[in-house]
């Protein structure tokens, strides 16, 4: 079991995304959203729909697996569309029912609010999809770290993330197995009324935390057989090196976001 | 030709697309016998029992369990009645304990099954029982056991159930030698009981000295169905699918000791054939 398991995101590949530095992904991610956020018009709207569009092209992954990351949230994405079409008001009545109404302006806005779902769920999609679970603990721990500055236990905070991800799979396997041995007894996952069904996860829960305590308590002793110290500076096996094409990224990043502000300008 | 218990007919399985984990699988485990699994890691063993117990359904062909067939279009509702017969003991079954006392935990699985509490706790006091446990220790915490101790509660659970069918996931695998043995003597007597047991190991004394017919898989096929006798007599086959003979096979090869007849499969039997010829002064080893 690996954490292509889990995360059931991960795409292997060695595109010029899955290549750039992981803390770039990350922030220009972040700064994506941002801009998903300022864009009102259909301008700015189409110029972040063809940068995403040359990011997947460019990240060689199917299509399909950005449109998974969509389709596992439709429904959330179609019921706020819906509420957003059914209760603004402006522009022309189509149709009204009590409180309810569709108006030109509603639909522009259940429509742009679509858009801004695809935009922001795909443009995430891009990361887990072209970046390893590792690599992105790399990178937030990398993130993190001005906030020394401030006291914060970042070595800490780093190590805590690398050992979740390590143990989810491990975890996810064990929830697994004790689902089937309990299945093996007679219960019934699949059945019953709600107070059952959540009745039925105290004997999954149970070895669950037990199994996970015990496994903490061992590898905290491993660690310290090791001679591992929480608060010295700590050195890393794998490095993060910012490359040409980082910069390169960077500057297109810069151009889009200027263009996007002259685009928000001339709306 | 003993009743089978179970019947494999074109058995396949894939995990996902074209993750075949069985293939083509075709075989019976005969009833109120100890049939041993064995195979390489990865053979395909636990995903087999899995399916004897209907907790995966094949993706084609059939399994037939005491004449309940069981195939990709089985509906769960199904598969009530097939738990009911099949006793599955997973792999470290100590992780599954959860309820606060002993008692408790082993009463579980006839509840689920629709026993009223009185009958539960008779088939789990039982159960323990017959696994040796003493009374004294019913009202504790099954995390307050040792290692070999929180088996056998784990083992009564399953027991408790009443299954004629009993499936046991390399049962002494994390056990110290006294633990493995008093399992083994347990599993000895279930067998007399009559109970039908499949048992999957990875250790060739095990298959020796308790199995009446042994199955190897290899890369989800099938590739030896017979006795053990005849199993550990073709070094060739067991070198081709990575196992290795029992030692007394090993030994007893190495003396080039063609005399002994029966061939000495475990450690007893060898040192009984030895005696007598040394004692007898005809040996030729
Ligand atoms: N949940 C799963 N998802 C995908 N593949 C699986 C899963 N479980 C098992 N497999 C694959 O199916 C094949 C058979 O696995 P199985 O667990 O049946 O082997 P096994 O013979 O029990 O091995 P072991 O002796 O190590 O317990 C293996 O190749 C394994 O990688
Ligand atoms: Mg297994």
């Amino acid at each position: 079991m690996d954490n292509r398991a889990l995360f059931g995101m991960y795409f292997p590949g060695n595109s010029l995304i899955h290549r750039l530095d992981p803390r770039l992904k990350m922030v220009a991610c972040f700064w994506f959203v941002v801009l998903v956020f300022f864009a009102h018009g259909w301008a700015s709207n189409l110029l972040l729909i063809v940068l995403l569009l040359a990011v997947i092209r460019l990240s060689r992954v199917v299509f399909a697996k950005y449109w998974a990351g969509v389709r596992g949230l439709m429904g959330v994405i179609l019921f706020t569309a819906l509420i957003q079409a059914l209760f603004s008001s402006g522009g022309t009545v189509y149709w009204q029912w009590g409180i309810m109404a569709v108006t030109s302006a509603g639909l522009v806005q259940a429509v742009l609010l679509m858009l801004r779902f695809f935009l922001i769920i795909t443009g995430s999609t891009v990361i887990t999809v072209t970046t390893t679970p590792l690599e992105l603990a790399d990178a937030i721990a990398a993130l993190l770290k001005p906030l020394k500055v401030l006291h914060l236990p970042v070595n800490q905070l780093a190590m805590m993330l690398s050992i979740a991800l390590r143990f989810v799979p491990t975890i996810m396997n064990e929830v697994t197995m004790i689902m089937n041995a309990q299945r093996a007894r007679g219960v019934d996952f699949n059945s019953g009324s709600l107070l059952k069904r959540a009745k039925h996860l105290v004997p999954v829960l149970i070895p669950l935390f037990v199994a996970a305590f015990k496994r903490a308590e061992e590898l905290a002793v491993a660690m310290e057989a090791r001679g591992y110290d929480p608060n010295q500076p700590r050195t890393k096996y794998r490095q993060l090196h910012w490359q040409r094409r980082d910069s390169l990224a960077l500057a297109v990043l810069v151009f889009v976001t200027l263009a996007f502000i002259g685009l928000r300008i001339w709306e | 030709m003993v009743e089978p218990a179970v019947e494999y007919a074109g058995l396949g399985f894939a995990y996902g697309a074209d993750r075949w984990a069985l293939r083509e699988l075709s075989t019976t485990i005969p009833a109120g016998q100890l049939t041993a699994l064995i195979g390489h890691t990865g053979s395909g063993k636990s995903t087999l029992m899995e399916l004897t117990d209907g907790l995966l359904l094949p993706t084609s062909g059939t399994v037939t369990v005491f004449g309940q067939q069981i195939t990709a279009a089985t509906k769960k509702k199904e598969l009530a009645p097939l738990r009911k017969k099949v006793g599955f003991v997973f792999q470290f079954p100590e992780h599954q304990l959860f309820a606060d006392s002993v008692l408790a935990d082993v009463m579980f699985g006839p509840q689920n099954l629709g026993a009223n509490p009185t009958s539960a706790k008779e088939a789990a006091t039982a159960a323990l029982t017959r696994l040796g446990l003493p009374a004294a220790l019913f009202d504790r915490s099954p995390f307050e056991l040792s290692g070999g101790q929180q088996r056998r509660v784990a083992l009564a659970g399953v027991l408790a159930m009443n299954p004629q069918l009993l499936i046991l996931d390399e049962p002494t695998a994390g056990l110290d030698p006294t633990g493995q043995a008093e399992l083994l003597s347990l599993i000895t007597e279930l067998k007399a009981q009559g109970l039908t047991i499949i048992m999957i190991t990875h250790q060739m004394e095990q298959v020796a000295r308790l199995a009446d017919t042994v199955r190897v898989l290899d890369g989800g096929q099938l590739v030896f169905a017979g006795t053990p006798a005849d199993l550990f007599a073709q070094p060739d086959l067991l070198a081709a699918h990575h196992l290795t003979p029992p030692a007394a096979v090993t030994f007893a090869k190495q003396l080039d000791w063609a005399a002994a007849d029966p061939q000495p499969l475990t450690a007893a039997t060898l040192a009984a054939q030895l005696a007598k010829q040394l004692k007898g002064g005809t040996g030729n080893g």
